[in-house]
């Protein structure tokens, strides 16, 4: 009983804590400029993520090996350092996204001045982190994230075609688009892989696999959660699409906002809709805040051979404290130079997507490794789920800068 | 290091000014004026609360005045202004007429269904 509690907690978690403000805005513009046209690239994505996330929970389990002591082993410093840098880079950026996306939607609820929020929630989001041990964390976040669901609720109540919507899981290019909409159209597939594949959430997950002392009899929870609950979460930012295609897009509105997201609840629930909606995105924010914060100082200190975790206390891993305090002030002072949320979330997806396949690279060699892996090596269907979509990322690496500036960030 | 200069390179390019031309500004302007006129609608209709609309009228009011102060051609600075006195006034008709008129200087979609 106490196993399918812990198992149903975690896909639960999994699934509240899956969207965050990248997929929320680029599930609304995807669905109001494209409508059902990108679902299929949502769904592929999650299948990555899906694949990786297992893998990376896996080596965590059985070889106790965090992602960044591996890139260090595997990729050595020629490579390894770089990839820290860049990715403690867009861990910032996108950690500073969080926070104004955070501020943004508690100034949707209060009506006080957008900089006091940031700081506030910031302060809020520090003091949560050093008072509760990692799993209160991602439990209380994740669970209060789905609070998201009503956008799922919103969904079924609006009828959208479901014939439709079930042909958008067709991997499919849109006919009769102009030649500049579909370099738009191949800028959203790309910000969609990247926004569901973030990096940081195969450092968080795999770093809390050892923050909570995984073993090989918790393999069953790693793999539910990370292809239930994962699988569950992206239905939840395509039901966001799925909306946004049936109200938004007759009315001609792509989204500039983060906050119109939330009027896909409230046009059919009015302001009850609307609270929930505003409550769903604060938790799913807010945790994405938390988990980018932890995932720059995870990275660092495992690179750097550091002692890390929140299972310890702050002054047992100084460095790795310090971290993440800086993490939080830098990403907070760029949110103060009043950079919009909106641009700090293009900036991250962009970043993303070229890290991307230096991340996932020492995961597949150490999953593929006996040495580490003993009989819990990858098996044939995570191999080739596992390079096919390493091909892709390597794809959409190289496309995702030029994609970047041709369309002006989607804008063209 | 020549990985990391290159790295660095590619993200102070990223960090320049985006590209802002003619279509990207009509498209904003489009978008935000089409927000604009929905919150007042649900407004109008209690089904937003008054702290939500005047944030997100405010917050559509400072997109439009960068773009006022941006954009390169006189017509694009006088249709985000025509949408900022709109959004003051509370007037969603307007705001949806501008929309209208902005869709179609946007020219050819082929928007995908």
């Amino acid at each position: 009983m106490g196993g399918l509690i812990e198992i149903t907690l975690g896909i639960m978690t999994a699934v509240g804590g899956f969207v965050d403000i990248s997929e929320l805005v680029f599930a609304a513009q995807a669905g109001s400029r494209f409508g059902f046209a990108l679902i299929w690239v949502f769904a592929f994505s999650t299948i990555g993520i899906a694949c990786y996330g297992e893998m990376s929970g896996r080596i965590s389990a059985i070889a106790k090996q965090p992602v960044f002591n591996l890139m260090r082993q595997r990729l050595g410093l020629r490579w390894g350092l770089p990839t820290l840098i860049v990715s403690s880079i867009v861990n910032t950026i996108t950690c500073s996204a969080e926070i104004g996306g955070t501020a943004l939607v508690l100034q949707l609820l209060t009506g006080w001045p957008y900089g006091l929020l940031a700081i506030l929630s910031t302060l809020l989001l520090v003091a949560i982190i050093w008072l509760l041990p990692f799993k209160w964390i991602e439990r209380s976040f994740g669970l209060l994230g789905l609070a998201m669901l009503c956008f799922a609720v919103a969904t079924v109540q609006i009828h959208p075609d479901w014939h439709g919507v079930a042909a958008g899981f067709v991997p499919q290019i849109p006919h009769g688009l102009p030649a500049k909409d579909l370099v738009v159209f191949a800028y959203f597939a790309v910000a969609i892989v990247s926004a569901v594949m973030f990096p940081y959430e195969t450092y968080f997950y795999s770093s809390g696999g050892i923050e909570e002392n995984w073993k090989p009899k918790d393999l069953k929870i790693n793999r539910l959660t990370t292809t239930v609950g994962f699988g569950l979460g992206s239905m939840l930012a395509i039901t966001i699409l799925i909306n946004a295609a049936v109200l938004f897009r007759p009315l001609h509105i792509d989204p500039q906002m983060p906050g119109t997201a939330a009027l896909e609840v409230a046009i059919p629930f009015g302001t009850t809709g609307l609270l929930l909606a505003l409550a769903g995105m604060l938790f799913a924010i807010s945790g994405a805040a938390v988990e980018t914060g932890l995932s720059t100082a995870y990275s660092i200190a495992q690179f750097f051979g550091w002692e890390w975790g929140r299972y310890k206390r702050p002054h047992e891993a100084p460095r790795f404290t310090i971290a993440w305090l800086v993490t939080f002030g830098v990403a907070l002072a760029i949110v103060l130079t009043g950079i919009a949320p909106l641009e700090l979330v293009e900036w991250s997806i962009v970043f993303s997507v070229v890290v991307l396949p230096l991340t996932y690279l020492p995961l597949m060699l150490i999953g593929n490794d006996r040495k580490y892996m003993g009989q819990h090596v990858n098996g044939r269907l995570a191999n080739s789920i596992g390079w096919s979509f390493y091909v892709v990322l390597v794809v959409a690496a190289i496309a995702a800068l030029p994609l970047y500036f041709v369309t002006g960030g989607g804008q063209v | 290091m020549r990985a990391i200069t290159l790295i660095l390179i590619a993200l102070l390019g990223l960090c320049g000014p985006g590209r802002a031309n003619d279509l990207s500004d009509i498209r904003a302007i489009r978008s935000t004026a089409a927000e604009a006129a929905e919150i007042l609608d649900l407004e109008n209709q209690q089904k937003v609360t008054a702290t939500y609309a005047t944030v997100m009228k405010n917050q559509a009011c400072s997109l439009l005045r960068n773009t006022v102060e941006s954009a390169g051609s006189q017509q694009i600075k006088h249709l985000a202004q025509r949408a900022i006195d709109a959004v003051k006034a509370n007037d969603s008709a307007a705001l949806k007429r501008l929309v209208q008129q902005l869709y179609q200087l946007e020219g050819p979609h082929g928007r995908a269904d």
